[in-house]
This record gives structure tokens, sequence and C-alpha cells, in this order.
């Protein structure tokens, strides 16, 4: 059997090291855009933060790939997929052949306009590099430009927020929305947020776009709307877009993601998807969702590889992710799209420092979110698990 | 029987939860959130544990350390040498 996996993160890899468990025959081969053998993107914080040293963020040794009997091809892209005769090929010219083909792939980051240097990306452990060069002259910077700013209220921005409050760098933080996490935050859960955020340094302008970036070959500063902020140093975290033409061009179903069934299987025969890429039928919120968080994709990655191998097996797992923002921790289970849920319940409130929000859909929980509620994560997983009734609130 | 010593360093844990989707019988979340070893003799969870396991459950808890993207799980052996983490 030959198995092909486009994408080298913790999903293709998972899903790689899984096969190579059930079938110590197979033909394994994985095609990757990155340069660098897999690592914890999640540990990059701690890289940047400089309490981790960068060697430690790879979670395979150099060897593991040869000794899995893993074929890894680095540092390709994925331009076309031939259904009919069973081939990828990359931009490259490269071709190969598969029985089995797996999209596990993160997508494309989405870039500013401009380049210029000061701007900074936190996707990848190269980014990460960036990075600490642009902190290192920091300091050298003139003193009206040792300010910050990010862009975005995603799991990145949280990232420079810790980071710039960490280092007492006064920064500004502009988002479309006017809540964090592409607003599944309700005002109350954001207000602990924003309070906490806000006596770090960091001023936050929401529902706020940026109309320039200054500078000619660095960065100088950036306007929104008549209004100029100077600073030296720019956190960007506005997402990801997966670039479907060549997949589409095959026949493959794509929306916001790669659609998939509860078995992780495309619309095409022995074609599957996983992780960040896959939008996927979930049992436990009966509908397709996308999820790009590690858990998900290591989860997706491991259950996959099970049906490519013939055992099919359904990936039925209540999704939950949890951050760490200037002290408040925030954790998401289930289905958080407010818009989907016909009501919501409420625990706890600014005032006391916390707040549930509890998603119910045809009268059950399908989803919530935590804002310095821990204690609450334990009752609502086993509630959408069960698929109880709300009435057991 | 191998006997591990299994920590989940608190400090490091963000509650992810990979120890814990990998293998539930010896990981679980306290109340803060963070993973707690679950002792297969007492039943009682701590971030620290002294196991005595069969070779499949050695498996497993190397998997679920090997699983945690904040690299939070070391997992000694009898002798006090580190195996994970």
């Amino acid at each position: 059997m030959k198995y092909v996996i486009i994408g080298s993160g913790i999903s293709g890899t998972t899903a790689a090291e899984e096969l190579r468990k059930i079938d110590d025959a197979c033909e394994i081969t994985i095609l990757s855009t990155e340069k660098h053998r897999l690592y914890s993107r999640v540990l990059l914080p701690r890289y940047i933060k400089g309490t981790l040293p960068r060697e430690r963020c790879f979670l395979k040794k150099e060897t593991w790939y040869a000794e899995q009997n893993i074929r890894c091809v680095f540092g390709v892209r994925v331009v076309e997929l031939n259904v009919a005769e069973k081939f990828v090929s990359t931009a490259d010219g490269q071709t190969f052949g598969f029985d089995k083909l797996l999209l596990a792939t993160s997508g494309d980051l989405l870039k500013l306009p401009n380049d210029l240097q000061g701007i900074s990306y936190l996707r990848t452990i190269d980014d990460a590099d960036y990075f600490l060069e642009l902190v290192a002259k920091f300091a050298s910077l003139p003193p009206n430009l040792q300010r910050a700013g990010i862009i975005g209220g995603s799991f990145i921005a949280v990232e420079y927020i810790n980071f710039f409050a960490q280092h007492k760098i006064p920064t500004d933080l502009f988002m479309l929305e006017n809540s964090f996490f592409g607003g599944a935050l309700d005002e109350d859960s954001f207000t602990i947020l924003k309070t906490k955020i806000e006596a770090e340094g960091i001023k936050i302008h929401t529902n706020k776009s940026v109309t320039k970036l200054i500078g000619e070959k660095s960065l100088d500063g950036l306007e929104v709307g008549v209004e100029k902020f100077p600073l030296g140093i720019l956190g960007v975290g506005i997402g990801i877009r997966p670039k479907f033409d060549w997949l589409k061009l095959a026949g493959v179903e794509v929306n916001r993601g790669i659609l998939t069934n509860e078995f992780l299987e495309t619309n095409l025969p022995n074609i599957y998807a996983s992780g960040d890429v896959a939008e996927f039928y979930d049992s436990f919120a009966e509908r397709r969702i996308v999820v790009g968080n590690w858990l998900n994709a290591q989860a997706q990655g491991r259950c996959v590889a099970k049906t490519m191998a013939g055992e099919r097996t359904e990936f039925s797992a209540v999704r939950a992710y949890s951050t760490n923002v200037c002290g408040v921790e925030v954790i998401f289970i289930g289905d958080t799209e407010a818009k989907f849920a016909e009501k919501i319940v409420k625990r706890g409130s600014p005032d006391e420092n916390g707040v549930t929000q509890i998603f119910i859909r045809d009268n059950r929980v399908v989803g919530a979110t935590l804002v310095n509620r821990n204690v609450d994560r334990a009752e609502l997983t086993q509630l959408i698990q069960s698929k109880a009734s709300a009435a057991n609130l | 029987m191998p006997k591990l010593t299994v920590k989940v360093d608190h400090a490091a844990c963000s509650g992810i939860g990979s120890c814990i989707e990998t293998s539930p019988k010896f990981f679980k979340f306290d109340a803060e959130n963070r993973a707690v070893v679950i002792s297969n003799e007492t039943g009682n969870a701590e971030a620290e544990q002294v196991l005595t396991v069969s070779d499949a459950e050695a498996g497993e808890l190397m998997q679920a350390a090997e699983s945690c993207p904040m690299i939070a799980v070391s997992i000694h052996d009898e002798s006090g040498l580190q195996i994970y983490g």
C-alpha cells in the first residue's frame, strides 16, 4: 500500500506514525512546504519568551523519519492532483503516486500587502526566529518608535499580547471584530479580558481596521483612519487561507475547508482530509465545522490513519481548547459559534471575574466558552458528550 | 512490571489535553485546568505519581507523554533515569 500525506504538521505526522504502527510494510511519503521536521507550534511562545531553547520545540529527532521508514520531502508545494491516475505533482515538477492520499495541510498565512521590516507573523519557527531578531533591535529604535502594535484578535494575537505585556512594551491592538476569537466571546467575557489586558499597558481598539502602514523599508507606524500610531514592531495574526484551486480542479468538494464526513473521507474515494484544513462532520455539533487547534489535528491524524488502513473509524470527540491571556484562562468546548445557538445561558459576571457562556441547540448543550471558570469544564464537557437535555444544567 | 514515575509540570501544562485524549485512564484535568496523573491503585490524582503498570500501559503512558505539545509530561524509570520529557 502506498500512502501520500500532504502536510508535515501534527495531523500529517501523527497519521504517518499511526499508519506505520498498523502496517510496517507500507510506503509512506509526506510532502510539505515546511523546511523543518515536526515542531510544536504551541511551544513557540515559550521559545520567544526565552524560557525554552529552540531545539526543545522540535518533537521529532532528525533521525525519526528514517527510523520509521517514512519518506519526508520538505520544501515542496503540491499543485496538482490527478484522481484518475492517482498521483500528485509539485510545483518543482516531481510526481508522487498513491493508493491513498491524506490532505493535512494548514493553509497559507494571510499577510499585509507591505513587507516592511518590523512586521512579524508568528506561525512558524522561522517566524519566531525573525520576531526575536526584531526584539533584539527594538531597544535601538528611536524612542518614539519603541512601541508595538498588534493586528487581529486570534490565538496568534494572544501570543503577542502575552509577550508585549511581559516585556512592558506599550502596545495598541486593532481588531476588526468587537471581541477576541472571531466574536465567540460575549461582551461580559470580553470585559474581563480587556480589563486585564489594558492593565498591562495594551490598549485595545475594537471594530478598527488599519488603513495604512507608514514606512519605506522599515515600519514607522500605522494609520487607522485619520489617527496615526508611531510604532517600531507590529505583530500580525489575521488568519489563514487555504489554497483549494488545485483540489477543486480535481473534483474535491471544498467550502471553508475540505469537506469530509465523520470518517474524514472526502467525496472522492481514497482521498481523506484531517486537521486544520478539514471541514468535517462533527457528530456532537451535528454539522460540519472547521477546527484549527493542536489537539483536534492530532486526534484526527490518529483517527484517519485507521480508516485509511482499512479499519473505518468515526472521528468523535468533544473538541476543547484553552489559552491563557495575561493570566486569564479561556477555554472553548464544543461548538462555540454563537450564530448557530438557539439559546445562550450565562454563568458568572465581570464583577465575579469569571463568565461562562453555554450554547444550547435542540434543547441540548452543544458548546461553551469559559473565561476564568475552569470549574465548569468537566460538567459541560460531559453534558455535550452525553447529548443530555439542557434541563440538566 | 515497569514501575514509572509520571509527572506533569504544571508550570508548562496549558490544559490542551493531549495526554487525556491519549490516555484517559491515567490522566484527567484538575480544577485549575491542568492535567494530573491518576493512580491505578488508589484512584487519586496528583501532578506526580509512581505507577506500577503493564508493558502495554507503559506504552500508553509513553504515547501520552509524547503527545503533549508543551513537553509537560515526564517519565522516569525505577532507576531514576528520565526516559521521556
